[in-house]
């Protein structure tokens, strides 16, 4: 029987969660308002306000998604209202969405850089510094080709982020937030010196967003730009520049992304992330464009700086120039953190989305399967970086080009979502935990208005997007069918596979879905034996483990952990998700070493964001007295044991010490205890308490003196003088310590190097069981 | 063709723009109501 379960995640705050949706949403701040007044003209930011106010409302659609599904993201949704075939075309618009954000977000902090760049240069010519390098012998400033410069720094960090995904890189919301920190402190300098140079030197809000002061580019106007109807838009032309400006929403969904690892209250937390997150992006986004339309003059503001905003409202606030040229590295210094960092998210997004497809079937195992070294789904970062490169290429930096495509993949995934949402409301009858509000109740039938104004203006947006945003339904359109015709060729391939899989899997395993992994679940002993297991082509740690445990006395249990890092895949209810091909192989190899062994083993599939987390939790879950793994091909054996240790220190009480193995491909292993226990001494050491032990024991009032009233004397006398004087205690120590490490030689005082003869040691074996009355049963069934 | 482009957009105006109207004026409640309940719950003190 595999055991297959979903606990083993690591939970964050919501203030850590709302950083990391923050650093795709925040992003945004950095192009939308650009981009929406080359297509609207310039009312645009009072459209990028009203769209970010209208975020508060997306916001609580996806809460209530996420309240009824642990993961509420589109996929989710869509698949349990609407069914697969929705499912799979609302997925590839937000993967169209996601493919565009690292190349919208490379290019835009391309164009900070080239832009401060080219400034610099103007800058040294005009006072003839370094004339040979900043002036052409025509006395003009020499200037570096902005898009083409953009499109080599975009490319440069997607290849950069692409091979740090391949690698496997360790997620943490502590980077998330360090970014948003340091954005926080550009924000509050910049809001707050913006405002003051309003002010100051007076400026005008924009022109307020009615029909008449719409003035549309020949682009915006799309599939209308011969009609009649150009010329008379009314009330219509306010939801197309409304669709202009939708980009400075994307990011929501990250939202629904990160709601699996909120921590306690989840709900509570995730409402709390998700105003933090409404309110910053409003403030950022919304006032922010507003200031800079204000501020910089309309000469140079959609010519110079259409696609750095925010530098230019840098080089417009009152203040000495220097000053400001200092502020404008700071914002091109953030401006690049956040928006190569958003790179990284839509890489990490769509590869985690696609995971999830792959786990719900619709992808071949092929996409899955792990890279050999580092364990990572390459080929799916592979497919979606090389998407966005052509993304890259194929625009040649032009931002203006990918914010029009850009907008088709952020409505669309979003309309899909809030119409899945209105009709699961009579559709989906389990645990609701909260609603979007205005619902009004006429007999039994209750109507949700709130819900349903919502959809409307996605709907109505996304359907004016078709004839308005060209390059976005041409390029949309073309994307999301050839996603949808893999995932359709791919689904109907891997149901043939899967339903000789399903044969082949009655016949060898029984797959049991557990909400909780325990003992029961798995019928073993407490101090049982847990073996990681990765690769199975080198089976090495199972084969040391299983030479060195009696499984008679002692359980052994299989570990196979199905990586979900943040952003990573969403995660559905274990029995909704397809036995991989990699962990079928995987337990197969494990029974037919254990079978060659003539022992018993468990199995258990675990999802997990942190794979040392949920390591940790599961020994402590199944009361087991020894962990092994093989070393890894990243980390040595001594930062195995640290991240094991580190991840057993956050453990919440009660929690028991167990010794972690790990084992070398030539069969040598290192030990390390993990939790408090008793040092290894060394047998001179032993030998020294000995001795004084048979001096002291002569006297006659010693007659009941132990070995360890000799050690806790000493440890108290060292406590004492370490409290009288802490110098003198720490300059013994040293010397001793000097010692010792001559005697023993490095490394040697915190592990004990385990020789193939000699066995495993005293904890790996398992406590007697206080009935006498041993269970033997098979724990795994192998037909 | 253009002509026909004129038919489809008139057509398609006359529904989507009063249904975009009433959509964000529900929305605008739905923002309003949202944003005190959820303040409430940001500005409360930890569990």
């Amino acid at each position: 029987m595999v055991v297959a379960s979903s606990v083993m995640l690591t939970f964050i705050s919501f203030w850590r969660a709302a950083a990391i949706v923050l650093n795709d949403l925040g992003s945004s701040a950095f192009y939308a308002g650009g981009i929406a007044e080359e297509a609207v003209g310039k009312s645009a930011p009072w459209f990028i306000l009203g769209v970010m106010l209208f975020s508060f409302a997306v916001r609580a659609v996806y809460v209530e998604s996420c309240s009824m599904f642990t993961r509420g993201g589109v996929y989710r949704i869509v698949k349990e209202a609407l069914g697969g075939t929705f499912a799979k075309v609302s997925v590839s618009a937000l993967m169209f969405d996601y493919i565009l954000t690292g190349p919208i977000s490379g290019v835009s902090a391309g164009q900070y850089i080239v832009g401060l760049l080219n400034e610099l240069l103007n800058l040294c010519t005009s006072h003839h510094w370094v004339h040979m390098l900043a002036t052409h012998a025509n006395g003009e400033a020499r200037q570096l080709p902005v898009n083409a410069t953009s499109a080599f720094i975009a490319a440069a960090v997607t290849i950069y982020y692409w091979w740090q995904n391949t690698k496997g890189i360790e997620e943490s919301s502590d980077k998330a937030l360090k970014v948003m920190q340091i954005t926080t402190v550009m924000v509050v300098l910049l809001l707050a010196w913006g405002i003051f140079s309003v002010f100051r030197q007076g400026a005008h809000l924009p022109p307020l967003p009615v029909p008449e002061n719409l003035s549309f580019s020949k682009e915006a106007l799309g599939f209308l730009k011969n009609t009649n109807f150009a010329k008379t838009f009314g009330l219509f032309g306010i939801i197309m520049a409304f669709g202009h400006s939708i980009l400075a929403m994307s990011g929501e969904e990250s939202l629904a992304q990160v709601n699996r690892e909120i921590e306690h209250p989840k709900l509570k937390n995730l409402k709390r992330a998700a105003i933090v997150i409404a309110i910053y992006s409003f403030v950022f986004t919304g006032i922010g464009t507003m200031l800079a339309v204000m501020l910089i003059p309309d000469s140079v503001r959609v010519p110079l700086y259409r696609d750095n905003l925010i530098a230019g409202m840098a080089m417009y606030l009152v203040g000495p120039l220097g000053i400001k040229i200092a502020f404008r590295f700071f914002v091109v210094i953030v401006g690049f953190l956040i928006l190569s960092g958003a790179i990284n998210t839509a890489i990490v997004g769509s590869t985690g989305v696609l995971m999830r497809v792959a786990e719900d079937g619709v992808l071949t195992d092929w996409f899955r399967k792990p890279q050999r070294r580092y364990g990572t789904s390459y080929r799916i970062v592979n497919l979606v970086a090389g998407l966005q490169m052509f993304t890259i290429i194929a625009s040649r930096g032009n931002v203006i080009m990918l914010g029009e495509a850009y907008a088709f993949g952020v409505i669309w995934s979003f309309t899909f979502n809030s119409l899945a949402m209105l009709v699961l409301r009579w559709k989906f009858h389990g645990e609701r935990g909260w609603k979007v509000p205005l619902n009004l109740r006429i007999g039994k039938t209750e109507i949700p208005f709130g819900l349903i104004s919502v959809f409307l203006v996605l709907l109505t947006t996304a359907i004016v997007n078709l004839f308005t945003k060209s390059v976005a339904t041409v390029s949309g359109i073309l994307f999301a069918a050839a996603f949808f015709t893999i995932f359709t060729f791919s689904e109907r391939e891997n149901k043939r596979r899967h339903d000789l899989a399903a044969r082949q899997m009655k016949e060898h395993f029984q797959l049991e879905h557990q909400d909780t992994v325990g003992r029961e679940a798995l019928d073993i002993r407490p101090g049982a034996v847990v073996v990681t297991m990765r690769d199975f082509a080198s089976p090495f740690a199972l084969k040391w483990a299983l030479s060195h445990t009696n499984t008679e006395d002692q359980d052994l249990v299989v570990l196979a952990a199905r990586m979900m890092g943040a952003g990573g895949p969403e995660y559905v209810d274990a029995s909704e998700q397809l036995f991989s091909e990699h962990e079928q192989m995987l337990f197969t190899k494990a029974i037919s070493v254990a079978e060659s062994f003539g022992k018993h083993i468990s199995l258990l599939v675990v999802p997990a964001g942190d794979i040392f987390a949920a390591l940790v939790q599961t020994a402590n879950s199944l009361d087991a007295a020894a962990v092994v793994a093989g070393l890894s091909s990243k980390l040595t054996a001594q930062e195995q044991a640290y991240h094991v240790g580190q991840a057993w220190e956050a453990l919440p009480e009660p929690k028991r010490q167990f010794t972690f193995y790990v084992v070398k491909p030539d069969g040598e292993a290192l030990s390390f205890h993990i939790g408090p226990h008793a040092p290894t001494l060394e047998p001179d050491e032993v030998q020294l308490v000995h001795r004084l032990w048979l001096n002291l024991r002569r006297a006659p009032e010693m007659e009941h003196l132990h070995h360890s009233d000799i050690v806790t004397y000493a440890l108290s006398k060292m406590a004492n003088e370490f409290a009288r004087d802490k110098q003198e205690t720490l300059k013994g120590l040293r010397q001793c310590m000097e010692q010792t490490h001559n005697r023993r030689g490095l490394g040697r005082s915190f592990h004990e190097e385990m020789d193939d003869d000699t066995g495993p040691g005293y904890a790996i074996r398992a406590p007697r069981s206080h009935s006498g009355n041993e269970k033997a049963a098979s724990t795994y069934q192998n037909k | 063709m253009h002509s026909g482009m004129d038919f489809v957009i008139h057509l398609v105006a006359r529904i989507v723009v009063p249904l975009f109207f009433v959509g964000l004026v529900g929305s605008a409640f739905v923002v309003l109501a949202t944003f005190i309940e959820d303040l409430k719950d940001l500005l409360e003190d930890e569990d």
